[in-house]
């Protein structure tokens, strides 16, 4: 069969592309760029609109005049026009939607006094998931781009791979620590809940195997690799299935405005995300909308869900002895099969780059040792908002103590004293003229390394693609068969979950820091 | 001789609908059974990025053949019936929107009379697609049964 | 019931034949972006 769609689409979003390019480069958008206040993202808008803009020509034409024969060639190229349509979507909400909304925003915050899309986390990731969900469930994804949307999943995979190039060691091992712990703690307490509740509320030994994996582990991942095992019924499966779909969406609405309201860290909201939320690429998505712009959100989060993924195969097996211990009928489950048969192999390459990075290959072995913290030519902070930060009051002994070097140096010393800084920074509590001093003290201290900001750059390009491609999977039709038993208890372990994981997130506080 | 289309998948609801069917048949009268397996099931294969596609095939295998066991229980139950009432049985299985499939099995028999069970109450538990649509009455050519949920 | 369409199944969510085949290609992906920006971006 061949695979390739004749539709002049594909050629059209390339020229798209290409003429919006040539249109900021020549500065005939500066104005608007002005008004948008986008003029950071110029250069990239002007580097991803050459190059996606070309491609799409390029394959557009060849569509276009070729006849494409049966093929890998054809096959692949097919995906040209799915890929370029989520890019294009991503495009116009991350340099159009997304800066709009925030003007209004700020518009409505001046006049009714309420910064919409700052307390909502109106921002590119969030519209472009929501995008997805508007195009696959009131227009029907297109013929031609079907195929490219099911590249989503390679760019996240892909993003989960290269972020492994930014973990220090410090960071992985504390981390690891932590979301071992915690992770252990939730999965075990949800499946455990869950296998209650069902037996107290009658349901069949195998719905709540489906459910208590779905819960307690990675939503449907875990639902779908459990069905089979506990001989799950049709009926069962829909519910469970609608259940955590539901949940899922509402989660990563949900999440980013509360953790912003209660002004929590970019560490302790990934840890959040990373427990609370049940599926992965959930967690994902609301930690950049947490942080649409930095990864220190998602390599939390991120770290959570591989260890929760690492978890999957172990569940898996436990709930079929649980399963052959209570049925009859079941069948025997080979152990390594069921190991080797759901060992993600993509979590390697996570591994792989982080040992790559250890070895200097990404920045300076002395990146993290302190030279830019303690270096000669480091920026120094003006006298005048010295005198702003004298004005500052923490009653955390180790927060005043990283306060008073930085106001005796007028620059910050060391990583921990940054990490500190950046803690108060983020803090609700924390004035907002000693937030700007904050922040740029820690600009100052702080000189990524381009290698670094390359990667970081990319993989929120790898996650945003996949993230809005994902969004063009959800379909509400799924979601609507939410009901029966499942929900109830879905209802009441995914709340439990979510708090718990909160208030252990808030306790877990001060030791979270790395 | 008449030929009835019922649309019944084994809930509560369609087997009032079947009891009734079935006692309309006279003998030599053709019943054809249709089950729709709703087209929900394409988002129920994960919307989840670390499905494995082994894990994915073996669920996906897993779900068609309960659904498919599920059908032919519910198809063998309606043919034993039918075949006490020395009439005919024709089965369908469709995997489509349930109005769709309702509609092209209709403009595809041409049959006398279909009858289906009525929507389940609010308390009750079941799939949430329907099949009685006002879309579907609009569209509907042949006379049309609905048999109420049963008191239980 | 053979001759009905089944559902479309196994690539619905992916363009590869195996899950393995796809975390295979992340890795070649990932691998040409590490090649890529080691080779052209400088360390500092």
């Amino acid at each position: 069969m061949v695979y390739t769609k004749k539709t002049p689409w594909v050629l059209i979003i390339g020229i798209i592309m290409c003429v919006y390019a040539w249109l900021v480069q020549q500065q005939y958008l500066a104005g608007v760029i002005k008004y948008l206040e986008t003029d950071k993202l110029a250069g990239e808008m002007v580097t991803m609109g050459y190059i996606f803009g070309v491609i799409g020509i390029v394959v557009g034409l060849w569509q276009q005049f070729m006849q494409p024969k049966e093929g890998h060639l054809d096959y692949y190229l097919s995906t040209i026009g799915g890929a370029l349509l989520i890019l294009l979507c991503v495009f116009a909400v991350k340099y159009g939607a997304e800066p709009v909304f925030k003007a209004w925003g700020a518009a409505a915050g001046k006049s009714i006094g309420w910064d919409f899309a700052k307390t909502l986390g109106i921002n590119y990731i969030l519209l472009g998931i929501i995008v997805g969900m508007i195009v696959v469930n009131v227009f029907k994804v297109p013929t031609w781009a079907e195929n490219g949307v099911r590249l989503s999943r390679l760019g996240l995979k892909t993003g989960v791979i290269l972020l492994g190039a930014l973990y220090s060691a410090a960071e992985l091992a504390e981390y690891s620590k932590w979301s071992i712990g915690l992770i252990f703690v939730f999965v075990l307490g949800s499946v455990g809940i869950t296998l209650f509740m069902g037996r107290r509320r009658n349901i069949p030994t195998s719905m709540a195997g489906v459910l208590s994996a779905g819960l307690g582990v990675c939503g449907v991942s875990a639902t779908v690799a459990s069905a089979p095992v506990v001989n799950a019924k049709s009926s069962e499966i829909a519910y469970s299935i609608g259940t955590i779909l539901l949940w899922g969406i509402l989660m990563m609405f949900i999440f980013p405005p509360v953790g912003r309201a209660l002004g929590m860290t970019y560490e302790q909201f990934g840890a959040w995300a990373g427990t609370g939320i049940l599926n992965s690429a959930q967690v994902a998505a609301a930690a950049l909308i947490y942080q649409p712009n930095g990864i220190e959100t998602l390599k939390v989060a991120e770290i959570f869900n591989i260890t929760r993924i690492l978890v999957l195969p172990i569940i898996v097996l436990w709930l079929a002895v649980w399963y052959v211990e209570r049925e009859q009928t079941a069948a025997k489950v080979n152990l390594l099969h069921v190991i080797v048969g759901k060992f993600p192999l993509f979590v390697l390459g996570f591994i792989v780059l982080f040992l790559l990075s250890t070895t200097g290959m990404f920045a300076p072995s002395h990146h993290a040792g302190g030279k830019f913290f303690a270096g000669e030519k480091a920026k120094l902070l003006k006298d005048e908002q010295i005198v702003v930060l004298q004005k500052a009051a923490t009653d955390r002994p180790e927060t005043k103590a990283a306060l008073d070097n930085l106001i005796a140096n007028k620059r910050v010393m060391s990583k921990e004293d940054d990490v500190l800084l950046r803690g108060m920074e983020k803090a609700k509590e924390t004035p907002k003229e000693i937030k700007a001093v904050l922040k740029d003290a820690h600009k100052n201290a702080w000189k990524t390394s381009p290698r670094i900001g390359w990667f970081r750059d990319l993989i929120i390009w790898f996650f945003a693609f996949g993230l809005t491609g994902l969004g063009m999977q959800i379909t509400v039709k799924a979601i609507t068969q939410a009901g029966g038993q499942p929900l109830i208890i879905g209802t009441t372990v995914g709340t439990i979950k979510a708090v718990g994981a909160l208030i252990a997130v808030l306790l877990l506080k001060d030791l979270i820091n790395p | 001789m008449q030929r009835i289309l019922l649309a019944s998948h084994g809930t509560t609801g369609s087997r009032a609908a079947e009891i009734v069917a079935v006692n309309h048949l006279q003998p030599g009268d053709q019943l054809i059974h249709l089950q729709v397996v709703p087209d929900f099931w394409d988002g129920m294969q994960g919307d989840d990025w670390l499905n494995n596609s082994s894990t994915r095939d073996v669920f996906a295998v897993y779900v068609e053949n309960s659904l498919e066991t599920e059908a032919k229980v519910t198809f063998d139950r309606v043919a034993a019936m039918v075949a006490k009432r020395s009439a005919m049985c024709e089965t369908r299985l469709v995997y489509d929107k349930p109005v769709q499939a309702l509609l092209k099995a209709v403009a595809d028999v041409v049959p006398d009379l279909v009858i289906t069970g009525a929507p389940r109450p609010k308390y009750a538990e079941g799939q949430n697609s329907k099949m009685l649509t006002e879309a579907m009455l609009r569209a509907m050519v042949v006379p049309l049964l609905v048999i109420p949920y049963p008191n239980v | 019931m053979s001759e009905q369409p089944k559902f479309n199944r196994g690539t619905a969510l992916s363009i590869f034949k195996s899950d393995r085949m796809e975390d295979i290609m992340a890795l070649l992906v990932s691998l040409g972006i590490v090649i890529v920006v080691v080779a052209l971006v400088p360390i500092q």
